[in-house]
């Protein structure tokens, strides 16, 4: 046994986490981060507006480059309709059979470009993945 | 069965699959490689091949695959028990000559498998269906593992992938493959030929979403044929389709010509498909580069089932 996990038996948050299963991935529902306001456009597509980051760093970078207090963006009629979905409600297994039945894409098509994009919309910290149960993995702002 | 199954094939390898099963891993070539198609759920069904000249003693073999898998398990200190049992020929086997031998073994997964000798491709396999040790897959295991190096079609082999099946000749291998999301590309060479297939998803929502599929055509896919002087004309097909020929120009004629003397030959002609089905919401092309009169794309188009 490695040190590192002998030591996790006694103080849990050095342990290594495992990964999560493919049915926990499935099971994860995506939530909008609270922070981001957003609306439908002519076309039907989505159009996020994102609050310029409030730390110190942030208003520093702002007030040097002159920085908008928000930044647009415009998700295409996909990414509309998967940004939709994340509502805390939907799994992520919901989503790809939504979007493979409405796309008629192939459920593993389906399956990869929606955790991709989810994976994306995450690390952005647009959303939040909530895992059942309620513990969130990531997007916090 | 062939509505719900459908047929996973690489390399010249394939096997029927239900149809919600999907490819998930390929890894190297037509002399020894790899595949794995998974469910839904966890179960998978995995298939690796080498060339074998001769026909090998198949229990033999499935003694050192089952004992590598023992090993393995024995490290991780889990238990692993195995069996090798003889199996009745598939028609396969009895047209073209060949052998199987079955095996199932258990361990934090269980597996049911074949290893086979295909006479008709002179290639090892082995494929198993892996699941979880309290599914009961013996029934699909047997579906499955019973279909693999069919050679339904001889002298073509069967490339199935993401709801696409295409029978490429044998003489055509494999050059560069692409396996996106809503976007399929293989390439195909051999013997001065060239053949590309591509599939394009979600064509209502992007391609075409500001276009039509002829402007989509004539603007995007036409222009990439570069070095030849296409025409395109719609055909009768049962969707929106496009058939399409060129020839070299006469500059890149001679510099091809230069390179014939210097042992290259380039194909003088590129025929080619094109089509719209709207039922999948797909775009499919076929393209092929070619030396002589008529082209494969006419055999493709009947062949390839998009919908």
């Amino acid at each position: 046994m490695a040190l590192r996990d002998r030591v996790a038996k006694y103080v849990p948050a050095v342990g290594r986490h495992s990964p999560l299963s493919r049915e926990q991935t499935m099971a994860i529902a995506p939530i909008h981060n609270a922070q981001i306001t957003w609306n439908r456009v002519e076309g039907g597509e989505i159009s996020l507006s994102i609050p310029r980051r409030s730390d110190r760093l942030g208003r520093v970078i702002g007030r040097l480059f002159r920085v908008p207090d928000r930044k647009e963006i415009l998700l295409d009629e996909v990414g509309s309709t998967v940004w939709e979905m994340c509502d805390g409600k939907h799994s992520i297994a919901n989503i790809i059979a939504e979007m493979s039945n409405t796309y008629k894409l192939n459920r593993r098509e389906a399956e990869v470009s929606v955790t991709t994009y989810i994976k994306i919309l995450a690390e952005r910290r647009l959303v939040g993945l909530v895992q059942r149960g309620g513990k969130s993995r990531h997007g916090r702002r | 069965m062939s509505d719900n199954w459908s047929v996973v094939g690489w390399q010249g390898v394939s096997l029927r699959a239900p149809s919600d099963w999907n490819l998930v891993a390929v890894s190297g070539e037509e002399n020894k490689g790899y595949f794995r198609v998974d469910s839904p759920s966890s179960s998978a069904v995995e298939v690796r091949w080498e060339a074998a000249k001769q026909a090998p003693d198949l229990d033999a073999k499935a003694d050192i695959f089952l004992d590598a898998l023992g090993k393995t398990a024995r490290k991780k200190r889990i238990s692993f028990s195995s069996r090798v049992k003889s199996r009745k020929p598939t028609p396969a086997e009895e047209k073209y000559g060949g052998d199987s031998v079955g095996f199932t073994w258990k361990s934090d997964r269980s597996a049911y498998g074949r290893m086979l000798y295909c006479g008709y491709c002179k290639r090892l396999v082995v494929g198993q269906v892996v699941s979880e040790p309290k599914q009961d897959l013996s029934g699909l295991s047997a579906a499955i593992l019973g279909s693999i190096c069919e050679h339904a079609d001889p002298g073509w082999n069967t490339w199935g992938l993401y709801d696409l099946q295409v029978p490429v000749p044998e003489s055509l291998g494999l050059k560069r493959h692409s396996l996106m999301s809503s976007f399929v590309e293989l390439e195909f060479a051999g013997r001065g030929e060239r053949l590309l297939v591509q599939r394009w998803g979600l064509a209502a929502n992007t391609l075409l979403k500001k276009t039509s599929f002829a402007d989509w055509l004539a603007n995007s896919y036409l222009r990439g044929i570069e070095g030849y002087r296409v025409v395109a004309a719609s055909v009768e097909d049962p969707h929106e389709a496009l058939a399409f020929e060129g020839r070299r120009s006469l500059l890149k004629f001679l510099l091809s010509t230069i390179s014939r003397l210097r042992g290259k030959s380039m194909p003088r002609s590129v025929t080619g498909r094109a089509w719209y089905c709207e039922d999948s919401n797909r775009i499919y092309a076929v393209r092929h580069y070619h030396r002589g009169d008529s082209g494969l794309d006419p055999v493709l188009r009947d062949k390839i089932k998009c919908h």
